[in-house]
């Protein structure tokens, strides 16, 4: 099966440092990938690249068998690859239904011309914007927070709603950027259930997490990074049978078990 | 544009719901009448000057709304009102070409340069924008050929309208130039407020708030930001060109920064969201020069003044004001909702 | 010619630099401490000559002691207007801005309301002409030229060896940081402005006396300042003393052998550029607000 993403000899520099080195891997459809290791090995960087928030240094980024390398960030999203970020999540001063709506703004952008005159087929895309704004609101339980400013919400809401915003593109390849920072164990818990609902309706995910219990809950193949290179691959009781892995978390608080 | 409290765009105009078109038909209707009501050449030249600008300050809304302070706009206002001033007196140019010219200029200049200033953010944009505005003005200042230098163009024509050949009229009054100066006014509103009406408009707003997450759902940011910017030179441009054909003279001191500022100060007085706010700043503002005539110094102190004291006491402007007046008004009534 | 008119140029770039420097490190420390576009600089400038103005023709004061208490009261003023003004803004640099603008268009007028529209003067100070071998050098020049760099070498004592120095430093450095280590930002802010502004009214004081006042004679100084602080990179003091003598040299040059115009169009043309390609300028912190 052709991987969905692949991943060769990328890298970047960050003064004098190494940020990402050398990261090569591929992700095959359908499947849950995590990404872990210590802090400031590189996992976001490696986010950030892929969906070229900055240019590598050097490397290649094949999305589908196209290498999307340099694409500006929004072209990238529009072919279905979405990443989430660990802050700013959403548009904070607007209602929760009005950030589901921006959500979907891009993608269906007809362009400015068609968008400046013609009023038809904007009536027809804003009634399917809002069957699938209500369906992804209650496929992550948060329908009844509709009418709030989403600044307002919950931090574990406001986390949900982060990963409401990134569906709402209707995503093949979606890279989460730490989703289960700062949540409690409930609320792990129901976004755990949420990516595996998302998995199986045919999404790939990238999973960056420090969480070790939902990366091993949830992934199918785990990626160690440290210091920004690639220390390990495999699935998650072969990551944590690995030497180099767990001399890597040694002196962190996180335990691989 | 701050990061904490209420964001003074997010501040729309409640006076007139967004789906009454109608209202707002009958509304220009009226304008067209006040000639007739008021031939007082005082007042109409006031009211022309309010509607000039009208037009500047709905359009630097429109690259606000992108979240880019631009403190060039005048500087477009600039290269609009020399390229018609020079395009009708040295190449002959029919004013209904060297109008529509004006804006297109300006907005092919802002096309060229904003490719490069509209990568930078914050602060450092209105920074490179000054920087900007003040070389075109010294381009204008310094080139006595063919921009005449600091004294700039004297004798600019006044509109000689040829619709069909061979009917020609000259825009001699004040009041077939109010017509004029009203149309374009419309014309502007019109466009932009359905720009903002539209998905681009929410594009925009989204750019504002949080630009790294429009980007990443699909939303060319840069593009957006490029229309803006583009937009705004272009009705920045036909406000020139009526400047200069209204006042006869144009020149440098006409398209200063503390012109851009003065667009600025009316964007925030009157409010940013929407297009109500700057068009209630223009209304409001504009005319207090000529009923301060006493006072000159004192006007621009009390100019100051109004600045901070808006940013401090009510950072939405007048709009805001008015919307929670209305607000409060709805919800005496009882059983009524405020629309969404 | 050319022989006698090099030095003449550079003599009158590095004292022009001078001037340039004086009100680049003001604006700079409060634009690298506060993060504020400080567009009320050049009214602070101004506030100081004519302080020094009324104090000499009205109560007699002696020069020396007028501009001395001229930074006083206007450090103090900048003070209050820290506090009372810009403190709600400090961490919304787009409306700190266009208060700063609001502040400089009400300072601007309520000087002319005060000290109206015509040109005043200070009556000099020194008196008498340098000549060296054939450059003729003003004395009052010069001594301003000695003063700023008392001034200058004052200040960077002060950052280097001072309680307060040090703690403004600091605070440009990492607000975090300095706040954890406990430093009372409500306090270090108003004086960091405060000092900040005193030093734009001792460049007032200073250099008011060889040109005309009038109410806006802030603003000129106060766009070469904002030219100097981009070129030398905000935040940075170094970057405002390369950056001040770079652009006064060079003015001097273009204005001397091309013309005044093009002089002019130098500053704003390498701002544009520096923005574009480099934008910490030459000794600034790579960060830029991204």
């Amino acid at each position: 099966m052709t991987p969905i993403l692949q991943v060769e000899k990328l890298s970047k520099q960050f003064g004098g440092l190494m940020a990402v080195d050398q990261a090569t891997f591929s992700v095959q459809p359908g499947e849950i990938l995590g990404t872990i290791g210590p802090n400031g090995a590189g996992k976001t960087t490696l986010l950030n690249l892929i969906s070229n928030m900055y240019a590598p240094h050097s490397g290649t980024v094949r999305y589908k068998g196209e290498s999307i390398v340099g694409y500006p960030p929004y072209r990238i999203a529009k072919m279905g690859l979405v990443r989430t970020f660990q802050s700013t999540v959403s548009y904070g001063e607007a209602t929760v239904w009005e950030n589901m709506m921006r959500a979907q703004l891009g993608y269906h952008f007809l362009g400015l011309w068609p968008e400046f005159l013609i009023n038809r087929a904007v009536r027809e895309r804003k009634k399917n914007q809002t069957e699938k704004a209500e369906t992804l609101l209650r496929f992550l339980g948060l329908e009844k927070m509709r009418g709030q400013a989403a600044k307002a919400l919950p931090y574990g809401y406001q986390k949900l709603l982060g990963l409401a915003i990134a569906l709402a593109g209707d995503p093949q390849l979606l890279m989460l950027d730490e989703p289960a920072a700062g949540l409690n164990h409930e609320e792990r818990v129901h976004l755990m259930s949420a990516i595996q609902k998302i998995q199986e309706n045919g999404v790939t995910v990238i999973l960056v997490e420090h969480d070790m219990k939902v990366i091993m809950g949830l992934c199918h193949r785990i990626l160690v990074l440290n210091y920004g290179q690639m220390i390990a691959m495999g699935t998650p009781p072969e990551i944590q049978r690995n030497e180099e892995v767990i001399k890597a978390y040694l002196g962190e608080d996180t335990e691989i078990a | 544009m701050g990061t904490t409290g209420p964001d003074p765009m997010q501040e729309e105009g409640k006076v007139i719901p967004k789906s009454k078109s109608y209202a707002l038909l009958a509304l220009s209707v009226f304008l067209f009448f006040i000639p007739v009501l008021w031939a007082d050449e005082f007042y109409l030249n006031v009211i022309i000057s309010i509607y000039l600008n009208i037009i500047l300050a709905v359009s630097l809304n429109m690259v606000i709304k992108t979240g880019k302070l631009s403190i060039a706009h005048a500087a477009f206002m600039g290269i609009g009102g020399y390229t018609s001033a020079l395009t009708v007196m040295r190449l002959g140019l029919p004013y209904l070409l060297a109008l529509p010219l004006s804006g297109l200029m300006g907005a092919c200049i802002a096309l060229l340069v904003g490719r490069l200033l509209l990568k930078l953010q914050g602060v450092y944009f209105v920074l490179v924008t000054f920087a900007f505005g003040e070389v075109v003005r010294l381009f204008f200042v310094n080139l006595v050929e063919p921009f005449g230098g600091p004294t700039g163009i004297i004798n600019i024509p006044p509109p000689r309208i040829a619709l069909f050949p061979g009917t020609a009229f000259t825009l001699l009054s004040k009041v077939s130039y109010y017509y004029l100066v009203l149309g374009v006014m419309l014309m502007a509103l019109f466009i932009i407020r359905r720009i903002y009406q539209s998905s681009i408009g929410k594009a925009m707003d989204c750019t504002r708030e949080t630009e790294h997450l429009a980007e990443f759902t699909g939303i060319d940011t840069f593009q957006h930001k490029m229309f803006a910017f583009a937009g705004g030179g272009f009705f920045a441009g036909l406000a020139g060109s009526l400047f200069a054909h209204y006042y006869r003279f144009i020149s440098p001191e006409s398209f200063t920064f503390w012109e851009s500022v003065n667009l600025i100060v009316i964007n925030v007085v009157g409010g940013m969201g929407g297009i109500a706010g700057p068009i209630l700043g223009s209304i409001f503002l504009v005319p207090l020069p000529e009923f301060l005539r006493g006072f000159v110094e004192y006007q621009r102190v009390l100019y100051g003044l109004i600045l901070i004291l808006t940013l401090w006491f009510m950072p939405t402007g007048m709009l805001g004001l008015l919307n929670k007046a209305l607000d409060r008004m709805k919800s005496r009534k009882p059983g009524k909702e405020g629309t969404p | 010619m050319g022989e006698t008119l090099l030095p003449q140029v550079i003599i009158n770039g590095v004292t022009l630099g001078t001037n340039y420097i004086l009100m680049a490190l003001g604006f700079t420390l409060i634009f690298g401490v506060l993060r504020i576009v400080n567009f009320a600089h050049g009214e602070f400038y101004m506030l100081g000559a004519f302080f020094v103005l009324t104090a000499i023709l009205k109560f007699e004061v002696n020069y020396l002691l007028a501009a001395i208490l001229a930074v006083l009261f206007i450090g103090l003023l900048g003070y209050l207007t820290e506090e009372v003004i810009f403190r709600r803004f400090r961490d919304k640099e787009l409306e700190g801005m266009i208060i700063a603008l609001g502040l400089s268009i009400l300072l601007q007028n309520l000087g002319l309301v005060a000290w109206g529209p015509y040109d005043l003067s200070i009556p000099p100070v020194f008196t008498g002409v340098l000549k060296i071998g054939t450059l003729f050098y003003p004395m009052e020049r010069l001594m301003v030229v000695f003063i700023s760099f008392l001034l200058m070498a004052g200040f960077y004592l002060f950052l280097k060896k001072t309680r307060l120095g040090l703690a403004i430093q600091a605070i440009a450095q990492d607000t975090e940081i300095a706040r954890v280590q406990g430093m009372r930002i409500n306090r270090l802010y108003p004086l960091a402005f405060a000092v900040g502004t005193g030093l734009a009214a001792a460049a007032g004081a200073v250099i008011g006396p060889l040109f005309q006042l009038n109410p806006w004679m802030g603003i000129m100084p106060q766009v070469k300042a904002f030219i100097v602080v981009i070129l030398g990179g905000i935040g940075s003091i170094p970057g405002a003393f390369l950056g001040g003598l770079i652009l006064g040299v060079a003015e001097s040059f273009v204005s001397t052998y091309a013309s005044k115009a093009l002089a002019d169009l130098l500053g704003f043309v390498l701002v544009i550029g520096i923005l574009l390609f480099r934008p910490s300028g030459l000794f600034g912190r790579s960060q830029v607000s991204r």
